[in-house]
């Protein structure tokens, strides 16, 4: 397995609310992968683990 | 997406909201009045746009991230209810997307010892502990089960 990469709960707590605070909104739509990459940006998830496109 | 996939993304979280449990598509049909095709053909349409994972070759609901349907090592209590999420990340996803505190339990990765934490008013107090994502963002979905 590969060695991937470790959050702390602080940057895992973050993670969640990115992804996760709207999804009951009735036109919630999912990220494009570069919105993604770009969402993970803001949090300091970088590199090419975190890279979606 | 159309509006009726709309409706059954919205139903399928209400759902699990108030039991714990994905609707089966017969379920969805009787409470949105309509025929079992026309939500079968949802559901699948919202697997396709990754917005729901469906067990292989059928309709039953595997996953409405970060609520999984089946029983996981990550189990979420808020509300007074209990949840499986599917994995570190969506364990903390269930409080962010109730908006409610929460008391998140796995297990330790390194020695097996039980793990609480818990999320109250938008904060983790206690955030002793790592989170080891091993598979690249870029193949999250390759096995989305694995993942």
């Amino acid at each position: 397995m590969p060695r991937g990469a470790a959050l702390t709960l602080d940057q895992t707590w973050e993670l969640a609310k990115l992804w996760y605070e709207d999804r009951l909104d009735p036109e919630w739509r999912r990220r494009t992968p570069a919105e993604a990459t770009a969402a993970f940006a803001l949090i300091g998830l970088t590199g090419e683990f975190w890279k979606l496109t | 997406m159309d509006q009726l996939a709309k409706d059954v993304r919205s139903y399928i979280y209400d759902h699990f909201i108030q039991t714990s449990m994905a609707p089966s598509a017969a379920d969805t049909a009787k409470a949105l009045g309509h025929s079992e095709a026309d939500i079968e053909a949802a559901y699948h349409a919202l697997a396709e746009a990754r917005s729901i994972v469906l067990r292989p070759h059928s309709t039953t609901i595997w996953m409405a991230m970060p609520f999984s349907n089946v029983q996981t090592p990550f189990t979420v209590i808020s509300r007074g209810r209990a949840y499986y999420a599917n994995c570190a990340w969506d364990a903390f996803g269930v409080p962010a997307l109730l908006h409610a505190d929460a008391r998140v339990f796995t297990t330790c990765g390194d020695c097996g010892s039980v793990l609480e934490r818990k999320i109250s008013g938008g904060r983790l107090p206690e955030t002793r502990g790592l989170v080891h994502f091993a598979i690249p963002a870029r193949q999250w979905w390759d096995d989305v089960g694995f993942t």
